[in-house]
């Protein structure tokens, strides 16, 4: 009789399904372990969350509920806060002391000459009209127009006009503008 | 007889397989899910515990407020920055500033809502000091413009320019968790500044108001 080899007969070695199935079955019994330890994090942590997020609404109500019996104060404080808050742009905004510019003319205008016209507009700048007596009054003024009181003043001053009257008097024109006060 | 052989070779491999499943499945339709909710959740416990504390700090900062003084301050800041002007009030706050400082007003004009022009007489001490009250009384005003001129003879005359200043109260307190602004050193500063100006209108000062029937029995 002949004997033949069968090759698509695969080897089997004694014991294999038997080891296999015990690497499957530790294999498995730590996939159940792990997945149940994980479940049971999962489970453990979104229940101790749970907790959590009813209690902090709960303190979030109490404290709101706080909060309403304090309403009057709170808008007094809104309202105290917005006017304050407006009283400070305006303040910055307080460029012109037109008080104390007056005031300074009244201590300079000097014997010998006068101020007819101050005229102080809004966008920063003064126009001075006056007679001066003689060509020595006239000088004595404009010396105290640039005086170092004035320089803190004014950023800038200029003669725009002298005319010299027949009498010998000067009228003349100032402009000047002022400094944030 | 063949497949028996095979089935009871493989027999050992069905129950790990049918945990596998079940466990692939459950932890698709079951684990998975509950795992983002729990992710969901914190996020939304984070954000309820930022609310409870921006609330805690408001009302801790509610409670250390002093009613009494708040309404005094608010008093003092409507009666300088008023929600609209009245211009009735102001026209007899600058007739009272007027006497008081010594000088004649000779015309008064109301522009617009929140503008006032002036034609005023008087020495110029006392327009200046009549300037300084304007500015240094309820409700804040300020000079716009002025032009001041003199003749040779006769009271020196001026223009004045006086803006008004005026703010609505404000629409409404918001939602409940938004924080409270504080108010700065600055503004302390300004209010400080404020309520040292004087208040025009008393009692005294306003316009006795005829109210109901003349006296019968006057004859």
């Amino acid at each position: 009789m002949k004997k033949g080899i069968d090759f698509l007969k695969a080897y089997e070695k004694p014991g294999r399904p038997k080891e296999l199935s015990r690497i499957f079955k530790v294999g498995m019994f730590v996939i159940v372990i792990f997945y149940c330890l994980l479940s049971a994090a999962v489970f453990s942590f979104w229940v101790s969350l749970k907790k959590e997020h009813q209690e902090v609404n709960r303190q979030i109500e109490a404290k709101k509920s706080q909060i309403s019996k304090l309403k009057k104060r709170e808008s007094l404080q809104i309202l105290l806060k917005q006017r304050l808050s407006s009283l400070i742009k305006l303040w910055s905004l307080k460029e012109k002391n037109f008080p104390r510019l007056l005031s300074f003319f009244l201590e300079i205008s000097s014997e010998g000459a006068d101020i007819s016209e101050v005229k102080i507009s809004s966008g920063g700048t003064l126009t001075v009209k006056g007679i001066a007596a003689n060509a020595f009054s006239l000088g004595r003024f404009l010396e105290k127009i640039t005086s170092n009181e004035a320089a803190n003043i004014f950023s800038k001053i200029t003669l725009t006009s002298v005319t010299r009257q027949k009498d010998g008097s000067y009228n003349f024109n100032l402009s000047l503008t002022y400094e944030k006060s | 007889m063949r497949k028996v052989e095979d089935f009871t070779k493989y027999k050992a491999f069905f129950l790990p397989v049918i945990f596998i499943i079940v466990i692939f499945f459950t932890g698709i339709f079951f684990l998975r899910p509950k795992i983002f909710e729990t992710f969901e959740l914190k996020k939304k416990v984070a954000g309820e515990r930022k609310t409870l504390a921006n609330l805690t700090q408001k009302a801790a900062f509610l409670e250390g407020l002093d009613e009494v003084e708040l309404m005094e301050k608010t008093e003092v800041l409507l009666k300088a920055l008023p929600p609209e002007p009245n211009i009735a009030n102001i026209l007899i706050t600058l007739k009272v500033l007027g006497l008081e400082s010594g000088i004649t007003i000779q015309g008064i004009q109301v522009d617009s809502k929140a503008t006032i022009s002036l034609k005023i007489e008087g020495e110029m001490k006392k327009i200046i000091g009549f300037m300084e009250k304007i500015e240094s009384s309820f409700p804040l005003m300020r000079i716009e413009e002025t032009t001041i001129s003199s003749k040779e003879e006769g009271p020196i005359r001026a223009d004045i320019k006086i803006k008004l200043f005026f703010l609505p109260l404000p629409q409404g307190l918001g939602s409940i968790d938004s924080p409270l602004s504080l108010v700065t050193s600055q503004e302390e500063k300004i209010y400080q500044e404020i309520s040292k100006f004087t208040p025009v209108l008393t009692e005294e000062n306003l316009p006795p108001v005829q109210g109901g029937k003349e006296n019968p029995f006057a004859f």
